[in-house]
């Protein structure tokens, strides 16, 4: 494993959180909200 | 331990590692079953079927999961290095797990029309445009075509016939499949279900591999080493445990460690011929620099693996001035023979 192979594993590890948290970020985002209480949507 | 073809060797401590797993994976099912109802409560659309392919592919994602986290473990602590011995064959079974998961949403969703079925999951939505109709179920087949590649090429055969370099970039793309499979759950599940607990379950899972990744790097990260006319100051030898190494990390090139056996220092690359594991992390067994990997094996004072194995790594020439030991940075071929120097000065 050359020395270039170790920097990119490290940029590959602190690029994980952030592509992590963008991503699930986004889907939060979109999420729609609970139906109110008694209200049953169509499965 | 040579990298030649050999068929797999089981051991006990394999077989108790499958065991587990197994075991794991299979309590994780049945609880999930059994508590999956009690929680959602009553309620249309969710079927005994559906509950089956949920506990599948939730016990899929969290054995994918804890995969990841062995890897930063064992080298923030080495009691978990025996997780990491049959790593391999617990990613076999999470791609069995997936295969399973993908064979039931098959068989209950996309098995009646007249498309076959895997055509009809990526034709079940024409929202790619969008997140909220983004068909999840893409990101998720990618992820499972990463897990089998990996999976039929986890045998030491394709280790040494691809070389190890080739066969671990390969293998780094388990990061890809992880991301891949977040997305799978944060754009499927995610939006389908209103309980807090599945996101909070997807983030918590993020957040752990992500936070041992990074514990990891900068535990790892050392400061660069002083130099003394292209020779590398190594710091007192006598600090160094005896039977382990002091990993040196020059200005270029690979990492050096810095074995101490008895009374006797020698320096080799800390780079495994076997999977580039660790070697500096590693102690002395019988004589012989063993990686805290597979236990692939090297002699000291050559760098050549004991009879009748013929793997082979770089050595360094070390050398006393005045009270320091110093280490030549430029690696030696691998096997070349480096006389041990005395850790007392003569």
């Amino acid at each position: 494993m050359k020395r270039a192979h170790r920097t990119w594993h490290r940029r590959i590890w602190a690029l994980l959180p952030i592509l992590l948290a963008v991503l699930i970020g986004a889907a939060l985002a979109v999420r729609p909200p609970a139906p109110p209480q008694g209200e049953v949507r169509a499965p | 331990m040579s990298a030649g073809f050999q068929a797999v060797q089981w051991n006990r401590h394999k077989l108790v590692y499958d065991a587990l797993v197994l075991l794991g994976a299979t309590l994780w099912i049945g609880l999930y079953l059994f508590a999956a109802p009690l929680v959602q409560g009553p309620g249309p659309g969710v079927t005994p079927e559906i509950q089956r392919i949920r506990a599948v592919g939730t016990a899929a994602f969290f054995m994918l999961v804890v995969i990841l986290c062995i890897g930063p473990l064992a080298r923030l602590d080495r009691r978990f290095l025996p997780l990491l011995y049959n790593r391999r064959h617990f990613g076999v079974l999470t791609c069995l797990m997936a295969l399973v998961h993908v064979a039931l949403v098959l068989s209950w969703y996309h098995s009646n029309g007249v498309l076959p079925p895997v055509v009809s999951v990526l034709a079940s939505s024409a929202h790619w445009s969008s997140l909220p109709g983004f068909p999840f179920e893409v990101p998720g087949l990618l992820a499972l075509i990463v897990l089998m590649v990996m999976a039929a090429t986890s045998h030491d055969f394709w280790l040494a016939f691809l070389t190890p370099p080739v066969w671990k970039a390969i293998h780094m793309a388990v990061y890809a499949a992880f991301l891949l499979l977040i997305a799978h759950v944060a754009l499927g599940a995610m939006q389908s279900e209103h309980s807090p607990l599945v996101p909070a379950l997807v983030i918590a899972a993020a957040v752990l591999v992500s936070a041992l990744h990074v514990a990891a790097s900068r535990h790892e990260a050392r400061p660069p080493a002083a130099e003394t006319a292209g020779w590398i100051d190594i710091g007192p030898p006598e600090t160094i445990p005896d039977g382990q190494a002091r990993v040196i990390e020059p200005p270029a090139g690979e990492r050096i460690a810095v074995f101490r056996h008895g009374g006797f220092l020698s320096a080799v690359v800390s780079v495994c011929a076997h999977q580039n594991g660790p070697l500096g992390e590693g102690r002395i067994i019988d004589g012989c620099i063993t990686c805290p990997w597979h236990g692939f094996q090297f002699r000291p004072e050559d760098g050549c693996a004991p009879p009748p194995f013929t793997d082979k790594i770089a050595t360094y020439r070390l050398k006393r001035e005045g009270g320091a030991v110093l280490v030549d940075p430029s690696p030696l071929p691998p096997g070349t023979p480096v006389p041990p120097l005395a850790i007392e000065a003569p």
